[in-house]
């Protein structure tokens, strides 16, 4: 009967393709941004805050880089450069392609800062120059308790350094391997499979000749493919998205979340 | 006659269906496969960055530190011996030596506070530091593409094609304990 071998075919790839599931990703814990200044630790008072959101602004609008500030009170177990990587890969600071993100975090409780620079931006910013920034107009005034001064200080150091290379990133790397393609090539697959199944089928039920009977037969040759098709687009459409998820919605007025961008997890900081 | 046909037409359906199928999992080990390679390139680019820095930082030092003979030279021998490395092992290998010895090198640097304070030898400190950490953001990408591959050549139906085809587990890059030392910036 038709519906049986479709049932057989049906099996067979429904066992490989549960195989072939794609790994979980695992998210840590890491704060939402709450517009490009996100004050956790509760360090900025509001004027502070609204000058820094200011240079930022005026930072994204004049080349398209993208600065985002975070203050903890602390990154707990983990490093303070892993933290600040693991917080540039989930908000993906940055336009994408141009991975021109920049993201300063804070770890009061810690005593450590770290200021991480998107690929785009390495060559704007290597690391020696972000070192003598911290050195020069950050850590003297985090070593007097001001830290929103040195917070904005250093910004406007860094924003400062930007606007004046024009923000053109020079060779963006493209850093990550290749996506693999392999979900369109099983789809053409199955759906020439399919093909050969719904013309067997057909071609099946004209033979036993039942005038009667060969709707239902007909039908019956097709309820298999057309199950199979239904599984086969769930599957894809799970097997073809990379990365590259937007962040959420925000609801400060005016940011519009970040871009999209990533890094190589360069950048310098210290501890005072 | 019929039945003969009925069953060609079934084998003929499962030749095809297990045909597709070895053909996804071929593919699917390609692409995994030149993940983990790309990712590989991106450890040698940083690999490669951190052992360009360090004629210079061996320079700075030497300046204030003449008589530390043995780690100079123990630095520059580790150095010399990533170009003789060959595949993706001994690469590793060779790198952790000298992260051994830059460990060291740094250990010293601790007893120099006049070092600390010239300008040079603290930007190069920063870049260090900052390569360190891109090496090991490149190495942990490395790792889940290797982790990733390898439980694709290992299970179920993967195991039986992968040999067939050529693909063998890939190596973790794996950090032993005595070269476990980042550089810290501390002033």
């Amino acid at each position: 009967m038709d519906w049986v071998r479709d049932l057989r075919v049906l099996l067979l790839c429904g066992i490989a393709l549960a195989f072939s599931a794609p790994a979980a990703w695992a998210s840590e814990d890491f704060p939402a941004p709450a517009g490009s200044v996100t004050d956790q630790a509760r360090i900025l008072d509001q004027g502070t805050a609204q000058q820094l959101r200011q240079i930022v602004a005026e930072v994204r609008a004049r080349t398209s880089a993208e600065i985002a500030v975070l203050t903890v009170a602390t990154t707990g177990p983990v490093p303070i450069q892993d933290y600040a990587v693991g917080v540039f890969d989930a908000w993906k600071i940055g336009k994408r392609g141009q991975d021109n993100g920049l993201l300063f975090l804070v770890a009061v409780e810690d005593h450590r800062m770290w200021i991480t620079t998107g690929y785009g931006l390495e060559g704007i910013l290597p690391d020696g120059k972000i070192g003598a920034i911290r050195d020069r107009v950050i850590l003297p005034s985090f070593r007097a308790g001001r830290y929103g001064e040195g917070i904005l200080r250093g910004t406007a150091a860094l924003a400062q350094v930007i606007l004046a290379a024009g923000g053109e990133p020079g060779t963006a790397a493209a850093g990550r391997g290749p996506r693999a393609g392999s979900g369109t090539t099983t789809v053409l697959l199955v759906v020439f499979l399919l093909l050969i199944l719904s013309a067997a089928g057909i071609s099946a039920a004209e033979r036993r000749g039942i005038p009667r009977a060969r709707g239902r037969r007909a039908l019956r040759g097709i309820a298999g493919p057309v199950g199979m098709g239904l599984g086969m687009g769930g599957w894809s459409g799970r097997g073809g998205s990379g990365g590259g998820w937007s962040s959420g919605g925000f609801s400060s007025g005016g940011f519009g979340g970040f871009g999209g961008g990533a890094t190589g997890g360069g950048g310098a900081g210290g501890s005072w | 006659m019929k039945a003969a046909l009925v069953v060609l037409g079934v084998i003929a359906l499962v030749v095809v269906a297990v045909g597709g199928c070895a053909v996804s999992q071929y593919n699917s080990l390609v692409g995994m496969d030149t993940s983990v390679k790309s990712n590989w390139a991106q450890v040698n680019v940083q690999l490669q960055r951190r052992a360009d820095l360090i004629p210079n930082l061996v320079e700075t030092v030497k300046g204030f530190a003449t008589q530390e003979r043995t780690i100079f030279e123990a630095v520059a021998n580790a150095r010399a011996k990533l170009a003789g490395a060959g595949n993706i092992e001994g690469q590793i290998k060779a790198n952790n030596e000298l992260s051994g010895a830059l460990g060291r090198l740094l250990v010293i640097v601790e007893n120099y506070p006049q070092l600390k304070s010239d300008a040079n030898f603290r930007a190069l400190m920063d870049e260090l530091a900052g390569t360190e950490n891109r090496l090991s953001v490149e190495r942990k990408r490395y790792n889940d593409a290797v982790g990733a591959y390898n439980v694709a050549v290992r299970r179920f139906p993967g195991v039986l094609f992968a040999s067939v085809f050529g693909f063998r587990e890939a190596p973790f890059y794996e950090v032993p304990e005595s070269a476990r030392q980042t550089p810290q910036v501390k002033f």
